[in-house]
């Protein structure tokens, strides 16, 4: 379980980070980072992560686009994806449900929660 | 009711005439020649009444003469006319007479319309204003005129009047013609009686049933019989035997032909008469009795006899007396005979010459002495003499004297010896035959016979003069031979007239009776009745036969004319009667029919009509005759087929008049030779038809029947027959065509009288001249209670029922109508006394020139009526009362309705003005439009600004239905419409041409509760909806921007919190300062939105001053100068100063935001420009960058709310996304506008202006 290792992609820094050293301090995995859906993908492909946690609303590529991509290129299909999202209404998240993500997680969030959550959705 | 609405004008009277005509047609039928005169005279009244002209003439031609004269006038009593009445006028002369005699009429209504000079002068001698003449005419020719004229006026002569006149004038010639035919008929029928008086025969006519017919002969004194025969059979007035003789010989004659005669004794009522009968046949079943009293003649044949016998006594008796004379001495001896013949006795006479010579008969004296001279002389050998003596008592003695002188020597007498036979009976019995010799010829040569006297012995025949007078001969030219008159008799009668003397000469007939034909001298034939008997010896051998010759040929041709004239006349009587009596059309053909066959003899006889079906066929309608039934197997045609090829198909399509009334006839007169008779020809043989007559039917339109007859003789269709058959036909024709009328006038009477009769009006008509009462209907006797034949009677009895107190009044009315119309009320007294009240209206009526001669009208019982108006009157005044009342009443009700009045009008102003309000509100609804319509969808109201947005217009809409909506529009709103009419709310809504509207439906209840119209309102929300959806994403990133930093607070604060991370190790140290960061985002994020929200919601109000332009662009270059420092970018400001007003503090803001900006976007070492332009009435504001520039598509929508490449990038800069937006807010608020030109990788420049004032 601490062997994980996680891809968070979202345009805002301190979301990033914050959320980077929550996983890291709360459960110990390796989490790497992408500040745009395009560079997101490129990392997904290259690092093979475990799990990709993809923020909804970033300019250019939105998450859901990045999302796409993703599921089309074989490499990084596989990898389940947990959608970040500050709106919470279920008829929201329930569109992107439709999307095919393995799961959604609203912003703001606790650390320990947040892992907690990942490992729920994910079944580690 | 008005008459004239029922018949037209003209049809009355000519109704009426048509009435007159034909009665005038059944009287004059009717009428004998002695009344015909009259007649006609009354007929010409009757005429002059009804036609209202001022006279009519008939003139008459007579044969041989070429002038008219007057036989017949009628002129009004008014008038005297020109005295040219007394005139002879040369036919030729008058008027038109070639077209009259041609059969024209004549019309002439001034003298202009006569062409010759001639025709103008008789005219104008005339002074006649209008004249009509019609021809009489008989077949040959024009026998007289009949004329009608005025005096005082133009006649119009209508060509309906003209032809009913001239059917008046065909019956005119046709009475007077038979006047005139039974004149000369009357005539011959005198010459005939006289005839038959002269011979003093009895003539009668005897049926084959033993019946008589007909007694020919004036009433003559010898017949034995004196009541009359007529229809009295044979045994009711004569002996059994005679009769039953009689009925043998009937028969006999009409068996055989042959005319017998017989001699008969009759003896009626103990008188005696010797009747010499002959008989002929007369008709099929009739004989013709000649009966001639022989009385007389047996009587004179008697004492002939007697005294033949009596002188063969005498002669053969020797009783005669003796007488010797000395003719010397004159001294005779008598012997006593002698003198006893004389009845002296002996002693009385002396015996002398004298004796005898005084008693000589002075006549016969001197033819005795030159018989004794002669003998004398020795002329003749004996003294044969015969004379009357006187005997003592003084009458005279026939004597036959004979005697024988003897002579001297010297031839002188001396002496003669003689004897005196008494033939004084034979001598009176020869005197007797004498006389009756003479009276026989007397009666004879008066009876105009001629005698013969045949002698067998020698073969002698004595003609008399008389008898070769007849046959055209001189006396003694046949000589005395039997063959001069053998020779004579006509070949065809020989062998019968030798049969008959033959029979006669056997004694097998008491008399020699023959008619036969001896040929005269020039030639021709004449039929001689031939009458003589005979006288025989003891041994039966014929002595002697005398006869007489009487001319018959007369009497055979008045026979056979009488016959024949019987014929027709009974066969014409019998038709016209038939004619007259008929009573349908059916009788009618069916009696024509059994006429021809009884009266007239044929064999067959039929009628058939004209069927106008493709076949053409003709339809039999009636049949007599022997085997009447051939004629249905017949299948006739008039078409031009082979069986149209008869005498009956050619008749009808060679069918036309001519003149003289008469019609055109087809004659067939021996069907053996006739070719196209082929079809019909077996048949028709095996009935023994021989010879056909077909004559068509006539009436103005055409042929519409033939009649068909069948003899069985060849030429039996002479000219005679023929013509009377024409006019048998032409009277069937006239006959048939009048009872056609007849019928249809009865059914048009009938069809009047069914009218007037069931009305319960009274209509009435009267004379304009005389008041007369011309026809008042039933109804009268139900209402007036009197007769009808009381008006007719007294039409003054009418007045007399009227109520003397209207009398007057009514009166007046009457009088004063104009022209003739009068409309009145009045009351009449029934004979019991009740009232009743009439009304009475008149309408006049007019002839043909337009004057008034009729007047008629309806009178109606109105009595109810006028009940129920008394009733009426009553209770309106029991009203009136009433009405006083209500006024009153009314009077306060009106005033309190006036108040309602008013009240009504206040609340209709006031709907008014509320529905202007209304409207102007609808007009003046935001964006929207809004409509009411009623339960038919029609729109009463469809306004509002929201119209013009969907292209509709209120005029558009307006008192249409919804389904002047366009298509599309109509399909989403439909189900609005229909809910609000169905009670229900209903929001929708609709994109409609790229704008979204929201319709409401509302139903509009009224008091009761039901929906009575629909109303939906409209409104254009696109904008509404347009910003609700950038609500909805402003929310929607909004919340993501705040929840963004909260995100990264919350989860920095947490992980210190936890203790997961320590807040002195170095990600504490970098935790804390991300949570310090987005905190301070956020503070920043949530003043931005407030003041941007404050800014467009019109909350913060601007506070203008005047400004000095320098100094607030340097103050805003100052406020930047650290940011600028440290990012590495220089500012530079290039302005102009000016004044301008503007709220100061928000436009620093605005240009420390756009500078922020433009730093921010600014590489190192790059300049940031502040620029400012004026402008006569205003100033621009430039801040200029040469950073990365910005993405052309992005331009027009940098200035809204956290567009995307600002969003992300001001965050990353520190911004909030919404800083261009509240410059744009603070801009436009000033009334200007901020733009930005940039292009990429080199620049952007960011402008805004504002009013100088």
């Amino acid at each position: 379980m601490t062997n994980k290792c996680l891809l968070v992609i979202d345009d805002d820094d301190g979301v990033r980070e914050i959320i980077q050293i929550s996983l890291e301090a709360a459960a110990g995995w390796q989490v790497l980072t992408a500040s745009s859906g395009r560079e997101g993908l490129q990392v997904a492909a290259n690092q093979q992560p475990d799990a990709i946690l993809l923020d909804v609303m970033m300019p250019n590529m939105d998450g859901a686009e990045t999302f796409r991509r993703l599921q089309a290129s074989p490499e990084t299909a596989p990898i389940p994806t947990i959608l970040l999202t500050a709106k919470a209404k279920m008829s929201e998240q329930q569109q992107y449900m439709n999307l095919g993500v393995t799961g959604i997680i609203t912003k703001p969030f606790e650390a320990l929660n947040l892992v907690n959550q990942i490992q729920k959705i994910l079944n580690w | 009711m008005n008459i004239n609405t029922v018949f037209s004008p003209n049809l009355e009277p000519q109704i009426e005439l048509q009435q007159l005509i034909v009665s005038l047609a059944i009287q004059l039928m009717k009428s004998d020649s002695y009344t015909i005169s009259k007649r006609i005279d009354e007929a010409m009244q009757a005429l002059g009444d009804v036609l209202a002209v001022d006279a009519i003439y008939i003139l008459l031609k007579p044969e041989n003469t070429e002038n008219l004269k007057i036989a017949h006038h009628w002129v009004l009593p008014e008038i005297s006319p020109p005295d040219w009445t007394y005139l002879h006028i040369p036919f030729e002369q008058f008027i038109g007479s070639d077209r009259l005699q041609q059969g024209k009429g004549v019309k002439i209504n001034k003298a202009s319309d006569l062409t010759s000079s001639r025709d103008r002068a008789f005219w104008q001698k005339y002074q006649g204003k209008s004249l009509l003449a019609l021809p009489l005419q008989n077949q040959k020719n024009t026998f007289g005129i009949l004329g009608f004229c005025s005096y005082h006026h133009t006649y119009p002569w209508p060509n309906s009047q003209i032809t009913a006149l001239a059917q008046v004038s065909e019956i005119f010639s046709q009475a007077l013609q038979r006047q005139q035919q039974e004149q000369t008929h009357l005539e011959s029928h005198r010459r005939k009686q006289a005839l038959y008086n002269a011979i003093p025969d009895l003539l009668l006519c005897i049926g084959s049933d033993g019946i008589y017919r007909d007694c020919l002969s004036a009433r003559n004194s010898q017949d034995l019989i004196k009541v009359n025969r007529v229809g009295k059979h044979l045994s009711e007035l004569l002996p059994p035997e005679i009769v039953n003789r009689q009925l043998q010989y009937i028969q006999q004659v009409l068996t055989t032909g042959e005319t017998i005669s017989f001699e008969q004794k009759l003896c009626i009522d103990g008188v005696c008469q010797d009747q010499e009968v002959r008989m002929t046949a007369s008709g099929p079943d009739e004989v013709l009795l000649i009966i001639r009293d022989i009385t007389g003649r047996k009587i004179t044949e008697e004492a002939l006899k007697e005294s033949e016998n009596r002188a063969a006594l005498a002669f053969q008796g020797n009783n005669d007396g003796i007488w010797d004379w000395n003719v010397q001495t004159d001294e005779v001896f008598f012997s006593p005979r002698w003198k006893e013949m004389l009845g002296f006795s002996d002693s009385e006479l002396p015996n002398h010459l004298s004796t005898w010579s005084d008693r000589v008969h002075p006549e016969d004296l001197e033819g005795a002495m030159q018989a004794i001279q002669d003998h004398f002389d020795q002329k003749v050998p004996f003294y044969n003499t015969e004379h009357r003596l006187q005997c003592k008592d003084g009458s005279y003695k026939w004597i036959l004297d004979r005697g024988r002188a003897t002579w001297d020597e010297d031839g002188k007498v001396i002496r003669m010896v003689g004897s005196h036979t008494d033939i004084s009976d034979r001598k009176a019995a020869e005197a007797a035959l004498q006389e009756s010799e003479k009276r026989w010829q007397l009666a004879l040569r008066g009876a105009n016979d001629g005698i013969w006297d045949w002698n067998l012995a020698t073969d002698s025949i004595f003609f008399s003069p008389r008898l070769l007078e007849m046959l055209g001969y001189e006396s003694g030219e046949w000589g005395d031979r039997f063959e001069s008159w053998q020779s004579r008799v006509h070949p065809d009668d020989l062998e019968r007239v030798f049969n008959t003397l033959k029979t006669h000469f056997n004694q097998e007939t008491p008399f020699f009776v023959s008619e036969y034909r001896l040929r005269c001298k020039n030639g021709s034939y004449k039929w001689i009745l031939d009458r003589g008997k005979a006288t025989w010896d003891e041994d039966g051998n014929v002595t002697r036969m005398v006869g007489s010759h009487t001319d018959i040929s007369d009497r055979k041709l008045a026979e056979t004319q009488l016959q024949q004239a019987n014929r027709a006349f009974r066969t014409l009587s019998h038709c016209n009667q038939a004619i007259v009596r008929a009573q349908n059309e059916t009788d009618l053909l069916q009696s024509i029919c059994d006429i021809l066959i009884q009266t007239c003899g044929y064999r067959l006889a039929w009628i058939g009509y004209l069927e106008h079906n493709a076949a053409k066929t003709i339809k039999p309608m009636a049949k007599a005759g022997y085997d009447a039934g051939y004629v249905d197997s017949l299948n006739l045609t008039w078409a031009d087929n082979p069986y149209g090829q008869g005498p009956v198909g050619k008749a009808v399509r060679t069918a036309q008049r001519i003149p003289g009334g008469l019609c055109s006839y087809c004659i067939c007169p021996e069907i053996t030779q006739d070719s196209h008779f082929t079809p019909w020809q077996t048949d028709a043989l095996e009935r023994r038809y021989t010879s056909i007559i077909a004559l068509p039917l006539l009436n103005e339109s055409g042929v519409f029947g033939v009649l068909t007859l069948y003899s069985t003789e060849t030429d039996t269709f002479d000219t005679e027959e023929v013509k009377l058959l024409q006019e048998l036909t032409a009277d069937f024709a006239y006959g048939i065509n009048a009872l056609r009328d007849r019928r249809s006038l009865a059914e048009s009477e009938e069809k009047f009288r069914q009218l007037t009769e069931n009305i319960e009006d009274v209509f009435w008509m009267q004379n304009v001249e005389n008041d007369d009462t011309l026809y008042v209907s039933p109804a009268y006797e139900q209402i007036w209670g009197r007769s009808c034949q009381s008006v007719y009677d007294n039409p003054l009895s009418y007045q007399q029922t009227i109520h003397p107190e209207d009398c007057d009044r009514l009166n007046q009315l009457i009088q004063n109508s104009l022209n003739g119309y009068f409309d009145s009320e009045y009351r009449l007294i029934q004979p019991d006394g009740s009232i009743r009240w009439i009304w009475d209206r008149g309408f006049p009526i007019y002839d043909e020139h337009g004057n008034l001669y009729r007047k008629a009208g309806i009178a109606k019982d109105i009595t109810e009526r006028k009940n129920i108006e008394e009733i009426l009157r009553q209770s309106k005044d029991e009203m009136e009362q009433r009405v006083q009342q209500r006024t009153l009443e009314l009077a306060r009700i009106n005033e309190k309705l006036q108040q309602e009045l008013r009240d009504r009008i206040a609340i209709e102003t006031k709907l008014r003005k509320s529905e202007k309000q209304y409207r102007t509100l609808v007009q003046n609804f935001p964006d929207g439009a809004v409509f009411l319509f009623d339960r038919e969808n029609r729109h009463t109201i469809a306004d509002g600004v929201g119209l013009t947005t969907q292209n509709l217009s209120r005029e558009q809409l307006e008192n249409h239905t919804l389904e002047a909506l366009p298509d599309k529009l109509l399909t989403a709103v439909r189900p609005l419409y229909e809910a609000a009419l169905n009670g229900q709310t209903l929001t929708r809504a609709i994109e409609y041409r790229d704008r979204i509207y929201t319709y409401q439906a509302l139903p509009v209840r009224n008091e009761q509760g039901e929906v009575f119209a629909g109303m939906i309102v409209m409104q254009d929300i696109t904008e509404r909806a347009a910003i609700e959806r950038m609500k909805g994403e402003f929310i929607a990133v909004v919340s993501h921007e705040l929840r963004t930093p909260l995100t990264s607070i919350h989860g920095a604060l947490n992980l210190l919190d936890s203790g997961l991370v320590q807040p002195d190790s170095p990600q504490g140290s970098r935790v804390i300062h991300i949570a310090a960061e987005s905190a301070a985002r956020l503070t920043r994020l949530v003043n931005d939105i407030l003041e941007l929200e404050r800014l467009e919601s019109g909350k913060i109000k601007l506070n203008p001053e005047t400004i000095q332009a320098l100094p607030l662009l340097q103050h805003a270059l100052d406020q930047m100068q650290v940011m600028a420092n440290r990012a590495g970018i220089n500012l530079v400001l290039d302005a102009a100063d000016c004044q301008f007003i503007a709220d100061r503090d928000r436009i620093l803001q605005v240009l420390t935001n756009l500078l922020s900006n433009a730093i921010k976007f600014s590489d190192r070492g790059q300049t940031v420009s502040l620029l400012l332009h004026p402008t006569p009435d205003s100033l621009i504001f430039t801040v200029r960058d040469s950073g990365r520039g910005i993405h052309p598509d992005k331009i027009d929508c940098i200035f809204e709310r956290f567009h995307q490449i600002d969003a992300s990038d001001s965050r990353q800069k520190g911004g909030t996304g919404l800083g261009l937006a509240i410059c744009r807010s603070i801009v436009e608020q000033h009334g200007g506008k901020i733009w930005v030109e940039s292009t990429l990788n080199e620049g952007s420049c960011f402008y805004f202006n504002l009013r100088r004032q």
